[in-house]
């Protein structure tokens, strides 16, 4: 009687009070019916709701052990899983909106003044003169000629970095930031997990 | 034979323009702050928007290199922007110092299990200090 299983890094759920294992991980086994196991129940939250807990993979087996004692789990996925309980419904959309624009804003600004700021700091316009000087031996306060194209460069190589506006490309070939944000967040969890694990050994 | 030069100024221009975004905005992607930004307010989602926010202000930034043109915007307006820059340089400025680990190297060092949040305030008054130093006190010397 084997039971394969994979445990999901982290799982959020909001106003419920039983999770099942079908939520936690994937499930297989050949000789055990999957809807037996899948409706098993892993963790039921206490009464007053909000909650962080992480189940490891031992405390899955052991779960599924009382319900099939002779069988034997084997996990292919995390360690441990981070379950996260809120009872509060997800936020406003318009506030939501507004968020978006904040940092909308803060990122267009932010990003221009870290362009400004380098100009001023790398001394982009004086360089633009040194290289005309050295290109054509004449001096040109405006060097239009090489001011114009690096601002197109500038743009391209930006436009180049994220990937944008190329339809295709979304799902292919993520954007370094999506790249970033699934590293943060699996950094996240695993440090919840870790914290949650802690507090449940002191607890104990 | 002009012609020649100026073609070669522009393929100069152009390459040295990308390489710089390149740069900068790679910095801009790997330090963190967007990540950090759309995690805190729960808007992962409008990540595509983020960047498109980047590019924009990134060209919008370089446009003073090139044209000498003026934005005639009501004074009003130079508090929020103003605001906005404020909060992108103070989180440009804690990732740089986060991901050089600075914080939990100096408390492993003192032996130190606790005052995160006491030091991480610190750091923030100490940038306020700064800046108001920088803006009240040095910016006519």
């Amino acid at each position: 009687m084997d039971i394969y299983i994979a445990l999901r890094p982290s799982w959020q759920f909001t106003g419920r009070r039983l999770v099942f294992l079908k939520d936690i991980a994937e499930i297989w086994s050949p000789s055990i019916p999957l809807s037996s196991l899948e409706e098993l129940v892993v963790y039921t939250v206490p009464p007053d709701g909000e909650d962080v807990v992480a189940l490891s993979a031992v405390d899955v087996a052991r779960l599924i052990g009382r319900s099939f004692p002779t069988a034997t789990v084997q996990n292919f996925g995390q360690d441990a899983v981070l379950l996260e309980c809120t009872m509060q419904k997800t936020q406003k959309k318009p506030w939501q909106y507004l968020k978006v624009a904040a940092i909308s804003l803060v990122l267009f600004f932010g990003a221009s003044t870290a362009i400004l700021s380098f100009h001023h700091d790398g001394e982009i316009p004086k360089v633009m003169q040194d290289y005309y000087r050295l290109f054509t031996g004449e001096e040109n306060e405006r060097p239009y000629l090489l001011e114009i194209p690096y601002t197109i460069g500038l743009s391209a190589g930006i436009l180049l970095f994220f990937n944008h506006f190329s339809s295709k490309a979304s799902k292919q070939d993520p954007t370094p930031i999506e790249v970033q944000i699934t590293t943060y967040e699996t950094e996240v969890n695993s440090h919840k997990i870790a914290s949650a694990q802690k507090k449940k050994e002191d607890a104990s | 034979m002009t012609l020649l030069r100026d073609f070669w100024l522009i393929v100069l221009g152009f390459s040295s323009g990308a390489l710089v975004a390149a740069g900068i905005f790679a910095f801009i992607a790997i330090i963190g702050l967007v990540p950090r930004l759309a995690q805190k307010t729960h808007t992962e989602s409008a990540c595509r928007l983020y960047e498109s926010c980047i590019t924009a202000g990134g060209i919008f930034g370089c446009l003073p290199l090139v044209f000498d043109f003026v934005l005639p915007i009501p004074q009003v307006l130079f508090i929020p922007i103003g605001f906005f820059v404020g909060i992108f340089i103070g989180t440009l400025a804690v990732s740089l110092a986060e991901v050089l680990n600075v914080v939990p190297v100096f408390l492993r060092r003192a032996h130190l299990t606790m005052g995160i949040s006491v030091f991480l305030l610190a750091v923030a008054l100490g940038k306020l200090a700064g800046a108001l130093l920088s803006f009240l006190v040095f910016y006519f010397a």
